[in-house]
């Protein structure tokens, strides 16, 4: 009787986040589920039409340029923006001379608007009257110029570049990590004779994994959704070289095809319910893996 | 341990409070998108009376050449009608991003109270089968059918009902700086396509770009120089018979040559850039419409010449032609309170009024072409006047492409296009892209 009591309070007590996510993302998964079947321009009633969205997925260039853009890019997050951040974060919890000053540097990029980012950036990369094509006719590599956004070997490298030295986000997160490491260690480490970088490489680094894992997990969810600058920079092109995953679930959308930016948004989901558990699996604990 | 009977009650009460909060936030919607339903949006007026407050979207804010007259309609209609109604304007700045809006709220059931959309034969039908749209035909009184063009409101009819009412005449000429050309030792605006080629070099031989075009965004001055260059081929109809006929891959060759002649960022370039090259006199031609006017500078406005359609050799359209359709539709949101929708359809009847249409017209150059009134012509600025001038001379008058295909080909057009001018595509698997995007 007593454990019924104990349960039914904690199944009360449960309820309402388990509404909550049943309305807020199981219902709207399981819609996608279905107008994924569907032929809808979300005014005249749905038709159903089979595996015809999915069909059309596996025909769809423009979806294979978005999808290979959007892991490209949650692969630079991974393997030079999170590696940038925690080499900064390394170096400023050592508490270097005006590290402080440092630290709001790197992190003042990350209050600005994308808006304004991208309208920063638009003009940095121009062909025609750039900032990045005055520097190099300046320093003599006018060979180097080019339309940076507009020219299809450039433009999807360009749209990365704009965003992955704006490192401050993880840079902090890797700060307060980073801070909370026994300071003993390295000092019983200091006296053994290790260096600096021994330090970092056999105490911080290990330690910090439980940042790591967040960190990869957060900028692999960040980058499926990435949408604003690649709508305002390239706007996709050219010619869909720059297309992401939700730009092009986007230009569906506005063109009324609703159940086949639904199928693709259903894909979005399923990749980013695969990173998860990757991730998850990539950084779990050696204690769980012994037993 | 067992709850004491004191914490059961806190928790009880706990559990009830994020219940009734949760309830309380999902019941928030409503048929007009605001919360509390059909009474949103009633404020107190003078007195004891309620005025219904009326939501208008527009993109004629801020910037643009029509922001400080549509302000002046809206607060005059607020002087006029302010004991039973207020408009109020919800700003959205950006032409696309407004008209993504407006179908989106159109798919959601969240239309504003007044609005507009871009006419086109193939998307207008998505607004009028909604059956979300007022009907306006039972608040047009004598007068205000008196003051309309009655072909040119067949536009916003559908099924006996009256759904929207055109607001300008879409006339997209070419801009031409005449300083420019006569550096370049140009006389006359071309009257061939073989004849821009030639002009466009003797520019690009003096350091000018000939044309002002991009492919960022729907790539609009490329689309409406295409829409020009397949017309003339085609003829004045030709976009009326779908996109199957030879002149769409045709014109794309003449537009991928002509891209040569566009300044180095031409390719992702968004209106604005490339607008900037025109303005900035970088870049001699521009194609677009009245509405540009109120951008030119002073010193720019003595210098700008209106040019018209070139001709195609066997080309089936004529030279001197020029773009002219139906821009901008305006329509009401569906209301159960009759007293919203009556001031509804009163705003369109004053908005479109031909002294309000008038006066759109002196300050913006934009003609409305629903509406009967009459100009003087000293009242007109000179742009605007060489502009109906040479629109009374045109023989033939084109459609413009964007304006009669589908949203899908409108999002096709400007990533074709780059590959088209970054030889990705042939001219004629640029024409096939837009006619499977047609077919989506």
């Amino acid at each position: 009787m007593r454990s019924f009591r104990h349960k039914t309070s904690i199944l009360l007590f449960l309820l309402p986040a388990v509404v909550i996510f049943i309305v807020y993302y199981l219902y709207p998964v399981g819609f996608l589920v279905y107008t994924s079947f569907m032929k809808w321009d979300s005014i005249t009633p749905m038709e159903y039409v089979g595996w015809a969205n999915y069909r059309r997925l596996a025909e769809d260039g423009v979806f294979h340029l978005a999808l290979r853009n959007t892991l490209l890019w949650g692969l630079a997050g991974v393997f030079l923006h999170i590696p940038m951040a925690m080499l900064v974060a390394m170096i400023l919890s050592r508490k270097i001379a005006g590290w402080k000053w440092f630290r709001s540097i790197f992190f003042m990029p990350n209050l600005i608007s994308t808006l304004a980012l991208a309208m920063l950036w638009q003009f940095i990369y121009n062909g025609e009257f750039g900032l990045l094509n005055e520097v190099l006719r300046l320093v003599g590599l006018e060979s180097w110029q080019r339309n940076w956004l507009g020219n299809l070997d450039t433009a999807f490298p360009a749209l990365i570049a704009h965003w992955i030295f704006y490192i401050g986000y993880y840079m902090v997160i890797f700060m307060a990590h980073i801070s909370t490491i026994d300071p003993s260690l390295y000092e019983s480490s200091q006296i053994d004779g290790a260096g600096i970088f021994q330090q970092e490489r056999h105490i911080t680094l290990p330690l910090m994994k439980p940042a790591v894992a967040v960190a990869v997990l957060l900028v692999l969810t960040d980058t499926l959704k990435n949408f604003e600058a690649p709508f305002l920079l390239t706007n996709g092109g050219p010619a869909n070289q720059t297309m992401v995953m939700s730009l092009h679930i986007y230009n569906r959308m506005v063109s009324y095809q609703y159940g086949y930016a639904d199928t693709l948004a259903l894909m979005l989901v399923a990749i980013g319910a695969f990173m998860v558990i990757a991730v998850r699996m990539l950084f779990r604990e050696k204690e769980e893996r012994g037993g | 341990m067992k709850p004491t009977g004191k914490k059961r009650v806190i928790a009880f009460f706990t559990l009830v409070l994020a219940l009734a909060l949760f309830l309380q936030a999902c019941s928030g919607s409503s048929g007009n998108g605001k919360p509390g339903g059909e009474d949103a949006g009633t404020a107190t007026a003078g007195g004891n009376q309620k005025a219904v407050e009326l939501t208008f979207a527009t993109h004629w804010v801020g910037e643009d050449g029509k922001a400080g007259i549509v302000q002046k309609i809206v607060d005059d209609f607020n002087a006029k009608y302010g004991e039973n109604a207020r408009v109020v304007i919800d700003a959205i700045p950006d032409d696309d991003v407004y008209q993504d809006k407006m179908k989106t709220n159109l798919a959601t059931g969240s239309l504003p109270d007044i609005f507009t959309f871009y006419y086109n034969p193939v998307e207008s039908l998505r607004y009028y089968s909604s059956g979300k749209l007022l009907d306006l035909v039972p608040y047009m009184n004598e007068e205000w059918k008196r003051n309309t063009n009655p072909d040119t409101l067949a536009a916003g009819q559908y099924e006996g009902q009256t759904l929207a009412v055109p607001l300008d005449q879409m006339i997209t000429p070419f801009f031409y700086n005449k300083e420019l050309f006569e550096q370049a030792g140009i006389s006359s605006f071309p009257e061939t396509w073989d004849g821009m080629i030639e002009a466009a070099e003797a520019l690009k031989s003096r350091g000018i770009h000939a044309l002002a075009m991009g492919t960022g965004e729907n790539a609009w001055s490329a689309m409406l120089l295409y829409s020009y260059i397949v017309s003339s081929i085609g003829g004045p109809d030709v976009m009326k018979k779908g996109l199957d006929d030879p002149a769409y891959a045709e014109a794309a060759q003449i537009l991928k040559n002509l891209f040569n002649y566009a300044p180095n960022d031409a390719v992702g370039a968004t209106y604005q850039q490339y607008a900037s090259h025109f303005i900035n006199e970088r870049a001699a031609i521009i194609v677009n419409g009245p509405w540009m006017i109120s951008e030119f500078p002073e010193e720019l406005r003595g210098k700008i010449g209106v040019g018209t359609s070139p001709a195609a050799p066997g080309g089936k359209g004529k030279q001197g032609a020029l773009i002219s359709g139906i821009g901008w539709m305006m329509a009401a949101k569906k209301q159960d309170d009759p007293l919203r929708a009556e001031y509804s359809a009163r705003f369109i009847e004053f908005f479109t009024h031909p002294d309000n249409a008038k006066q759109i017209f002196l300050e913006s150059g934009e003609v409305f072409e629903s509406t009967n009134y009459t100009v003087d012509e000293s009242e007109v600025d000179p742009i605007s006047r060489e502009i109906l001038g040479k629109l009374r001379e045109a023989g033939q008058t084109y459609d413009y492409f964007e304006g009669m295909t589908s949203s899908a080909v409108k999002i096709e057009f400007p990533a074709s296009l780059s590959a088209l001018v970054l030889d990705q595509l042939t001219p004629e698997k640029f024409a096939e892209n837009l006619r499977n995007a047609n077919m989506q």
